[in-house]
């Protein structure tokens, strides 16, 4: 039997399904969180009947008609693959605009069963709604439900496996189209009747709500920024500084510092293991995978005090806040949905961009999400931060500012470059404030979390054997006595003299970056690597290892490079998916890579001047690379600007 | 001995962590096949999802 979770966005569709099937699939308090239909098996205690049955997750919608990519899907399915039963989540409290999708859903023919979700808030606002009545004028079962609170979930499961089970024949809405010809007059008509006939509200429409006053405040045009840098702040201050950056401080500097590898060597020595194969495992393997597991505390503060964030509906702020500063640029509100998902990982940040309409929004949106610093570059933001800015909760956020700095200049470029006027509009419904639920938050910390393992001990294990074997061999596959001489050595050395006027020496930097494409965690586990196996001292003390090859500006430089430079391989396969075209792949690639590369050069020359009173390396190469960079974007912003002559010319003379 | 042992253990892990590695990164890069979907849906992942 299969079930489709079939709503308006943010009804609470994927919170219902992660209820029914014990999954954790992604859930936030705003619109249009899920842009793909998401499949799993009722879980066994809600299976009251001896059948198989399989929920189906559908990306939130308003009609059935589509008007973007993630609508499509929904419509695809309810009407191409004949589950046995639509559950349509309705919110209680947007009854009358819930009720227009419905109206389309009950004339499909395939029987329909009505969560009417969220009632706890309907309550607190003492609203009611007659579900009998309801149920009688649409001819359909209705349930009421708290998704979040798993209640009514049972019952609700129940009448649509009876409903499916009876094989009945959906009844369709009594709609006149003979008095309203137009089709959506005459739904929203019938909703007006249904809501008035139904919903008792007793609400005073004058009174302004507590979500109201806080939004005069937090959603303000001028406080809303600073207010959102404060929070971040807060957040990062809390999960470095605090407990998670003491806990990841003890595991890098005991667990894995000393606690773990001095055990294996000394069971390698005990049962006689080579010292080749030994320096493989502990060096290599877990001195790499150790370094960035090092970090998970942090990490998980991290993502909990994002989940509370989520859950609590301040991020569909944060979309209104930075609407006005989009529009500027081509882009809108609707763009920074992407780059919140992104700051947990670019993959669904960039695949999110798909619930944008117009193509070069959607583009330049997808282009410009990974700049956010997502959970893969926040290991090397706290390694960073340890060894060059000890004590400094400012890192942290300053990358955020840097990112949001960076994607209205990037964009300004990119619709410069690619001429385009926006002209769509962003609406939001903002959902209400309210406390952050406990268990949001840490289902979304645990899911990060094991995210994170599975990646150290997958690819990052894998990479950093390869690593280790790389700086141990020749090319002509024999130990060598100095790294320099080795596979990984002349790999880097390929790269690195185009990383000098960004004052970066050494193949070393080149190889973290190299492997920083694979997985961005990489780079601290490669760092590790090649600097354990090349000193004794710690890599994440203050002026330990990594002081030798940068200063605190070039480090930063270093990390504004990482950020802006193409993100790992699996996102660009997702930017692959979501530009459509190679061209458009390579376009972005391109403009990622000339951004990171400008971004570093410029901090590390200018920082240096300002900080040390003299240029970084590489000072003269870099003002070459500036004014070749200039000169190109110059050339291409002129190229654009004759298309469009030629275009306007084009229309003016064939009298358009 | 133990060095061939060690050896056979640590590059039989090396081996599942390369596959698996391999398996994530071909449904990461494919929107389509990144959450629980069906294996019908994996097989045509990419034209089922294309806007």
């Amino acid at each position: 039997m299969k079930i489709a979770l079939a709503g308006n966005p943010n009804s609470g569709k994927t919170t219902l399904f992660n209820a029914i099937t014990g999954k954790t699939e992604y859930v936030g308090n705003w619109p249009g969180v899920t842009v793909e239909k998401k499949e799993a098996f009722l879980k066994n205690s809600y299976q009251t009947f001896n059948t198989s049955v399989r929920i189906v997750d559908l990306p939130g919608a308003y009609s059935i008609a589509p008007y973007t990519g993630e609508e499509a899907i929904t419509r695809d399915f309810v009407t191409g693959e004949n589950p046995d039963v639509i559950i349509n989540i309705i919110d209680a409290n947007s009854l009358e605009r819930s009720l227009f999708f419905t109206t389309q859903l009950l004339e499909l023919g395939i029987p329909v069963v009505i969560a009417l979700n969220k009632q706890d808030i309907l309550k607190r606002h003492g609203d009611a709604i007659d579900s009998n009545k309801l149920a009688s004028l649409l001819n359909c079962s209705v349930v009421e439900t708290v998704a979040n609170k798993e209640k009514g979930i049972k019952r609700l499961i129940e009448v649509a496996i009876e409903t499916a089970s009876s094989k009945s024949i959906q009844a369709p809405p009594d709609l006149d189209f003979n008095v309203e010809r137009n089709e959506d007059n005459a739904r929203q008509k019938f909703t007006s009747v249904i809501v008035k006939e139904c919903h008792v509200s007793n609400r005073d429409t004058n009174e302004i709500s507590l979500s109201d006053r806080l939004d005069r405040i937090v959603a303000h045009k001028w406080l809303g920024l600073p207010i959102f840098f404060l929070v971040m702040w807060a957040v990062y201050a809390f999960s470095i500084e605090g407990v998670g950056g003491f806990l990841s401080e003890y595991m890098n500097e005991y667990i894995f510092g000393e606690i773990v590898p001095d055990a294996a060597n000394a069971f390698f020595e005990g049962i006689g293991v080579s010292p080749l194969l030994q320096s493989l495992i502990v060096d290599g393997a877990i001195g790499g995978v150790g370094a960035v597991v090092g970090f998970l505390p942090l990490i998980m503060v991290l993502f909990f005090c994002l989940g509370l964030l989520e859950d609590s509906g301040y991020m569909s702020r944060v979309a209104v806040v930075m609407d006005r500063f989009f529009k500027k640029i081509g882009l809108s509100g609707k763009s920074i949905i992407p780059m919140i998902v992104g700051s947990g990982c670019a993959i669904p940040g960039v695949m999110a961009t798909r619930t944008i309409e117009d193509i070069n929004e959607r583009r330049m949106t997808t282009i410009l999400t990974p700049f956010v610093p997502c959970g893969a570059k926040i290991p090397i933001i706290a390694l960073f931060s340890a060894v060059f800015f000890p004590n400094a909760s400012w890192v942290g956020p300053s990358m955020y500012l840097l990112a949001i700095i960076m994607i209205t200049l990037g964009g300004l470029l990119l619709k410069k470059i690619f001429v385009w006027e926006n002209t769509s509009i962003f609406l939001i419904e903002l959902p209400e404030y309210k406390i952050p639920s406990l268990k949001h938050a840490t289902t979304q910390m645990f899911k990060h979390a094991k995210g994170f393992i599975i990646k150290a001990t997958t690819i990052i294990l894998v990479m950093n054997t390869l690593v280790w074997f790389m700086q141990a061999y020749g090319w002509n596959l024999r130990p060598v006595a100095m790294q320099d001489a080795s596979i990984l050595a002349s790999f880097g050395g390929l790269i690195s003299p185009l990383l000098i006027p960004l004052g970066f020496v050494g193949w070393q930097l080149a190889a973290a970056i190299l492997t920083g494409f694979v997985a961005k965690e990489n780079v601290v586990a490669t760092f590790a690597v090649l600097l354990a196996v090349a000193s004794e001292d710690a890599l994440h003390l203050p002026g330990g290892v990594l002081a030798g090859i940068f200063n605190p500006v070039t480090g930063y430089a270093f990390l504004a490079f990482n950020l802006f430079t193409p993100p790992c391989f699996a996102a660009i396969g997702a930017m692959n998916s979501e530009l459509g075209s190679k061209k458009w792949l390579f376009r972005a690639i391109g403009f990622q890579l000339g951004v990171g590369y400008v971004v570093a050069m410029v901090i590390s020359q200018i920082g240096s001047i300002i900080v040390y009173g003299e240029t970084a390396i590489g000072f003269g190469s870099s003002i070459f690379v500036l004014i070749s960079i200039i000169l190109l974007v110059t050339r291409l912003i002129h190229k654009s600007d004759n298309k469009v002559k030629q275009i306007l010319a084009e229309a003016s003379e064939g009298g358009i | 001995m133990p060095t061939i042992i060690v050896g056979l253990i640590f590059f039989g892990i090396i081996g599942v962590a390369a596959y698996k590695s391999r398996q994530s990164m071909k449904n990461n890069s494919c929107p389509g096949c990144s959450g629980s979907c069906s294996i019908q849906e994996k097989q045509k992942c990419g034209r089922s999802t294309k806007i």
